[in-house]
């Protein structure tokens, strides 16, 4: 073979650049590209978008760690129909906390027609996936208005923290109490880690649920990391704490809050 | 840029001088066996043969120089501990910059070890963090092309890196149950493949450097390849990065 033609069969590989000018420099840096700050911007579409309905209706999805595929499927299922306000995403996008996981899964929820939520997991804490966490979807403990519900967000991955940082935050759901305003009357809480998992500070689990029924009519907890649906009575006190299944069951849980009180429905895709 | 720059490197060696190319034996003769050339070397048809005549590569005809010019002769003893280069990457998963030193064997010098030391800056990882890097690189084939530039269409290799800091572990820490997370985050292993751009300088024995290599990489890590292997939805394009360095040649 002539040495040029030589050359010339190897150009597919300059090929493969034209497609690829990123490059990385660690697989657990924190350097983003694209879409950032996307929790605060879509709860002022959701507080937007909610703010005069009576009835609203939520869909949720969890643990799309690694399951690209079926999340986009997911995504597909609910853009398909149009009765839904917006969607909460119970943490664990990623399996690693790697960088790219979170684009990866932040460029198919962004897909999603309806605005959307998203939690902390606990794998979302390995390696720089936090700080990663942080730039995309904002900070891991948050809290929304829509319609007359306060939706309020809690990071529960304690065990990732080793008590270096209080998880949960009382200092913040003390706030959120305090500033408990009108239009909001009712509650909704949203975690990850349910209470007496491995993962959750189980010193405080009482104390948590304390405070969780000190909110204005709390409704019920949801939360993901089972990879199952799960439907518990954790305290016997009459709180119901929903557990939604991992992306791989091809479910996402579908959420009717009427002023009267809620439906929930098991939707497979 | 980036396009247009890795472009150029690749017509570079197909504007150049072009090859087969009648060479001036004259032009450039190693001192002694024990120096190791890293430069394109004269043609087989030697009219005055050096005392010890070094090995030289083999060639079809007497009349056209070897296309693959590489040559190296062993150093002796101890001497074979100095690295034979040092490099400096700029990306590539294993930092932003990354400063290394290695060691090139083999009859064509086709093989490469070297290790890395990098940096991750605070703009770039919220905290400065050191890495470590072992490379392996397989260079199987170099094109002459003239008298002083070589090209490598292909060459790859994959290589070992570590990040230093205390979020990172290599198996989890004892809070959990065993096997609670089963991959590490401290070490991964990446593959790579690349093209090279070489220059060579040893024309003048006096000094130290010998060539000057150009080279970018396109690379992806285990992880990334876990996670595309178990879905359609992510292709080449989603786990596949970037990286690009220069090796000065000093033996």
């Amino acid at each position: 073979m002539k040495p040029i033609a030589r050359i010339a069969s190897y150009l597919p590989l300059l090929a493969g650049i034209a497609g690829c000018d990123h490059f990385e420099y660690h697989p657990y840096d924190t350097d983003i590209k694209g879409d950032c700050n996307i929790n605060a911007r879509n709860i002022a579409r959701i507080e937007a978008a909610c703010a005069n309905k009576r009835t609203i209706r939520f869909a949720m999805i969890s643990d799309t760690q690694r399951r690209y595929d079926e999340t986009e499927l997911a995504v597909e299922a609910i853009n398909a129909r149009n009765d839904i306000d917006f969607v909460i995403h119970g943490g664990d996008l990623t399996d690693f906390g790697l960088k790219k996981e979170f684009m990866w899964q932040r460029d198919i929820l962004n897909r999603l027609h309806v605005p959307y939520v998203c939690l902390l997991g606990n794998h979302d804490c390995q390696g720089t996936g936090e700080e990663v966490f942080g730039k995309i979807f904002g900070p891991a403990d948050f809290a929304f208005t829509a319609s007359d519900i306060r939706f309020v967000c809690l990071n529960t991955n304690a065990m990732e923290y080793d008590y270096s940082h209080p998880v949960p935050d009382f200092g913040f759901i003390e706030n959120e109490l305090h500033a408990f305003a009108s239009p909001a009357v009712r509650t909704i809480f949203a975690m990850h880690v349910r209470p007496y998992d491995f993962q959750f500070n189980n010193n405080v689990a009482k104390a948590f649920e304390y405070y969780v029924l000190a909110f204005p009519n709390p409704l019920f907890c949801l939360f993901g990391h089972d990879h199952r649906w799960i439907e518990e009575d954790i305290f016997n006190d009459g709180m119901i704490y929903y557990g939604c299944p991992n992306i791989a069951k091809r479910t996402y849980i579908l959420y009717t809050v009427t002023p009267d009180g809620y439906s929930h429905e098991q939707i497979a895709f | 840029m980036n396009r247009l720059l890795f472009s150029l490197l690749l017509l570079l060696p197909i504007s150049g001088s072009g090859h087969g190319i009648e060479i001036d034996s004259s032009a450039l003769r190693p001192l002694a066996p024990i120096t190791v050339t890293f430069a394109p070397i004269e043609s087989t048809v030697r009219p005055v043969p050096a005392p010890k005549p070094p090995v030289t590569t083999s060639a079809g005809s007497p009349k056209h120089a070897p296309l693959d010019r590489r040559q190296h002769r062993s150093r002796e003893g101890w001497e074979r501990i100095i690295p034979t280069h040092v490099k400096v990457q700029y990306a590539g998963g294993m930092g932003f910059l990354s400063f290394g030193a290695g060691w090139d064997y083999g009859r064509k010098c086709q093989w490469e070890t070297d290790l890395y030391l990098g940096f991750l800056p605070r703009s770039k990882a919220g905290k400065f963090y050191l890495t470590a890097t072992l490379k392996q690189n397989h260079i199987p084939w170099d094109i002459a092309c003239g008298k002083r530039f070589s090209f490598t269409p292909f060459y790859y290799g994959l290589y070992i890196n570590t990040i230093f800091g205390e979020k990172f572990w290599v198996r989890e820490p004892e809070r959990y149950p065993r096997k609670y997370y089963t991959f590490s985050t401290k070490v991964h292993s990446f593959l790579f493949i690349g093209q090279r751009f070489s220059l060579h300088t040893n024309r003048n024995r006096t000094s130290r450097l010998k060539g000057i290599t150009f080279y970018y990489e396109l690379s992806t890590c285990d992880l990334y390849l876990i996670s595309a292997a178990t879905n359609r939805s992510l292709g080449g394009r989603d786990i596949v990065g970037l990286s690009a360095g220069v090796k000065l040649q000093l033996f």
